[in-house]
């Protein structure tokens, strides 16, 4: 008998990493096509663009990516860890196109391809790979990218028009116009209706922590019922906030309980940030979370064995009335939240 | 609860005939370190012959010859010393000829019977049987535990199937002795064939209930089967609810040491697989060296993967004898290895592990003060942190490790 000793356990799961990552790529398909319809065909369609404005948005989109898998090969080839020799493997396995992609979905459209190109490179470099590349970083990468550029190139961005789509400007938004996203803001982070299709397929196939994705909307949208703010201020980040939680929300903590107490966390910083900042205050509430995952999972992994860590429960509820009420006695910029301009 | 629905392969092996191969040449059978041989090479042993003793006799399950002394690596890959019989093909018994009515002991007696007759509990862990009867505090409820939630494993249904009436006796007898006031006969929801045997006869005695669980895995967990049933959690040990739980096997086992004496000294184990040309139940001798048994099955060519228990929590070897503990034995191709990638940290290990514990946390500080907190002592061993995991990370091994390690 040809016997081999193996480690056990003997049957494994289908699903893969490389399955989930597949996933999550074919979730974006539609918001990049939708992308494309936006910004693409019906800018053409009402007569703001040439032929060649039509592609821009993939354009666009490729730029992004070519910057991150560019960088990534580099990379790894500077510092001897190719491997093996075939780079267009490489990318597969790196996933190397998502920081690039992702930030591409989350940046004005009037950003110049050089900065989203650099945005690329920062987003692969500093989020990713020096942390030991995929699956290890610390920050979401593409958030990291998308914070580093606006700090440091917002003029730029802002006089070379912003989120600014031409034939948006002269119209008023409705309700429908959110729901199919048809209205100002970040290239991927408009439509509610898709991005929640999305969001429900990741959920459903296990893709991505349900755990924290739905604490954190359900906590954001409570905050803004329980705090009386006009309605409208929750419609117009509710897509940003589902792009976040669908797409944005990795790293999370891997504890059950931590993972809940992340989401409402990150909620409610968000909301925080969200109405004194606008639209970079969701960015920045993940950077400033992502730097704490390790607290959560302590106390995720604690409170299994141990009943005294509810009170970290107890705590940040607490805290989410007291924001919910400092709201309520506030009056909102109502610019702040718009995309008229980037701050 | 905690648990997932796994593939359970059953059909394979459950309607097949029982295959009994109780001739085999030699019989190999542990002896623990802290055992005190009785026999030594040339002695003539009989079934039922104590070859050492300690807290629990250790028995010869064929009558012939003591011939040697040796060292087999177990299931666990720790060196055990064996004692080799030949088999003289003879039957011969030591005492003979006893049969009692099994509910007529006391609840001295049946301690004491139990622990001469060194039953240990079938399902997998092995503890001394009378242990669990021996308390001061009134047992109140005895759980039957027939969940076999292993994908592979048919051995307690095919048990069930063929000695129905004297499992039920027993447990009666059981409940007689000990003053038991319920029983809960625990099966799978979906295992409809089971509950069909069990409800032909089981009117007959009003207190043991058929108790339906889901089926998931690992459900047949001592811990989970209690607190499905009581809503209730222990700690150590289910006594501190006031219940024991045993395996429909070592029912049987009981059954039989109360009414012949009859030491443990054999049980049935299903032998399946891709590996295996006949995939069946065999009734065998404790010590049977399991190559032999495979010999008589026949096997494939392929590169293949011996696993003693089943494909969830048992272990690779490369031989393997036939203990009270082992209720399978697989066979299966040698599958490519799946090189473990980087954990994306999707927290599947975490959730679903039925302790309660976060392997993926344990794996990363398994050499920091933080392994204390994490409680990898809970652990299992179940495998479904390591069965889960999309990143195919072996965390079972390393939570096994962590476990004796010095932080914890």
């Amino acid at each position: 008998m040809n016997l081999q000793k193996r480690i056990g356990p003997f049957l494994k799961d289908d699903d893969s990493v490389s399955k989930i990552m597949n996933r999550y790529t074919f979730a974006l398909l539609p918001i990049i096509i939708f992308v494309f319809f936006k910004h693409g065909i019906f800018t053409y369609i009402n007569g703001y663009t040439n032929v060649f404005g039509i592609l821009y948005p993939l354009i666009f989109m490729t730029v992004g990516a070519m910057g991150s898998v560019l960088s990534e090969e580099v990379f790894l080839v500077v510092f001897k860890k190719l491997k093996n020799k075939d780079l267009l493997d490489n990318i597969a396995k790196n996933y190397s196109y998502l920081p690039g992609l992702l930030l591409s979905l989350i940046i004005p459209i009037n950003t110049p391809l050089a900065i989203l190109f650099i945005g690329g490179i920062f987003s692969s470099i500093i989020g990713k790979m020096i942390y030991g590349g995929f699956g290890n970083n610390i920050y979401n990468y593409s958030v990291l990218g998308s914070i580093s550029i606006y700090s440091t190139y917002s003029d730029i961005i802002n006089n070379n028009g912003g989120y600014l789509n031409i034939y948006e400007t002269i119209k008023s938004n409705s309700i429908f116009d959110y729901l199919i996203g048809n209205t100002l803001g970040p290239l991927g982070t408009t439509s509610i209706i898709l991005i929640f299709i999305s969001l429900i397929y990741l959920i459903v196939t296990k893709t991505i922590n349900y755990r924290a994705s739905i604490s954190y909307i359900l906590t954001f949208i409570l905050l803004g019922i329980t705090s009386g703010i006009n309605l409208s201020y929750i419609i117009v980040p509710l897509s940003s906030i589902l792009f976040v939680s669908a797409f944005l929300m990795n790293p999370t903590p891997v504890t059950n309980k931590g993972s809940i107490l992340y989401g409402i966390t990150l909620g409610i910083v968000t909301f925080i940030l969200y109405y004194h900042i606008g639209y970079n205050g969701i960015l920045l509430s993940i950077l400033i979370l992502n730097t704490f995952i390790f607290l959560f999972d302590k106390i995720g992994s604690r409170i299994e064995f141990n009943k005294i860590y509810y009170i970290f429960y107890i705590i940040v509820i607490f805290s989410a009335f007291s924001t919910s009420f400092i709201t309520n006695n506030q009056n909102i910029n109502s610019e702040v939240i718009s995309y008229e301009y980037i701050r | 609860m905690r648990g997932i629905n796994i593939k359970g392969y059953k059909n394979i092996t459950k309607d097949k005939n029982l295959l009994v191969y109780d001739k085999p040449k030699f019989v190999y059978i542990g002896v623990s370190k802290n055992d005190k041989l009785r026999v030594i090479v040339g002695d003539k042993v009989y079934i039922g012959s104590v070859i050492a003793s300690s807290d629990l006799n250790v028995y010869s399950s064929v009558s012939g010859t003591v011939v040697g002394f040796e060292d087999k690596t177990d299931i666990s890959g720790n060196l055990i010393k064996v004692v080799k019989i030949e088999n003289n093909f003879k039957e011969e018994y030591q005492n003979e000829n006893i049969i009692e009515d099994i509910d007529n002991y006391t609840k001295r007696e049946f301690i004491s019977i139990l622990k001469e007759c060194s039953i240990r509990g079938l399902g997998g862990a092995g503890f001394p049987t009378y242990l669990k009867y021996k308390t001061k505090t009134r047992i109140k409820h005895l759980i039957i535990n027939a969940v076999e939630c292993e994908p592979y494993i048919t051995a307690d249904y095919k048990i069930i199937k063929e000695k129905t009436k004297e499992i039920l006796e027993c447990i009666d007898a059981i409940m007689t002795i000990n003053k038991i006031d319920d029983a809960y006969f625990v099966v799978k929801k979906n295992n409809d064939s089971i509950i069909k045997i069990l409800n032909k006869i089981i009117g007959i005695y009003p207190k043991i209930k058929i108790t339906l669980v889901p089926d998931i895995y690992p459900m047949g967990w001592e811990k989970s089967i209690v607190s499905y049933i009581f809503h209730k959690e222990y700690n150590e040990l289910p006594i501190e609810l006031d219940t024991v739980v045993n395996n429909v096997s070592t029912i049987y086992a009981i059954y039989e040491a109360l009414k012949y004496h009859k030491p443990l000294i054999d049980r049935i184990v299903t032998f399946a697989g891709d590996g295996l040309r006949k995939n069946v139940n065999v009734f065998l001798k404790i010590g049977t060296d399991v190559s032999e048994v495979i010999d008589t099955l026949g096997y494939k060519k392929d590169e293949l993967v011996l696993v003693a228990g089943g494909p969830m929590m048992g272990t690779s070897a490369k031989e393997a004898i036939i203990t009270p503990n082992i209720n399978a034995i697989l066979l299966l191709k040698n599958n490519k290895l799946d090189i473990p990638d980087v954990c994306i940290r999707c927290g599947r290990c975490s959730s679903i592990c039925p302790a309660k514990l976060s392997p993926i946390l344990i794996k990363e500080n398994i050499d920091s003060k933080e392994l204390k907190y994490l409680h990898p002592e809970k652990c299992i061993e179940c495998g479904l942190c390591s069965y889960i995991c999309p990143a195919k990370i072996l965390l079972k091994e390393h939570v096994i490790r962590a476990k004796g390690s010095d932080n914890v």
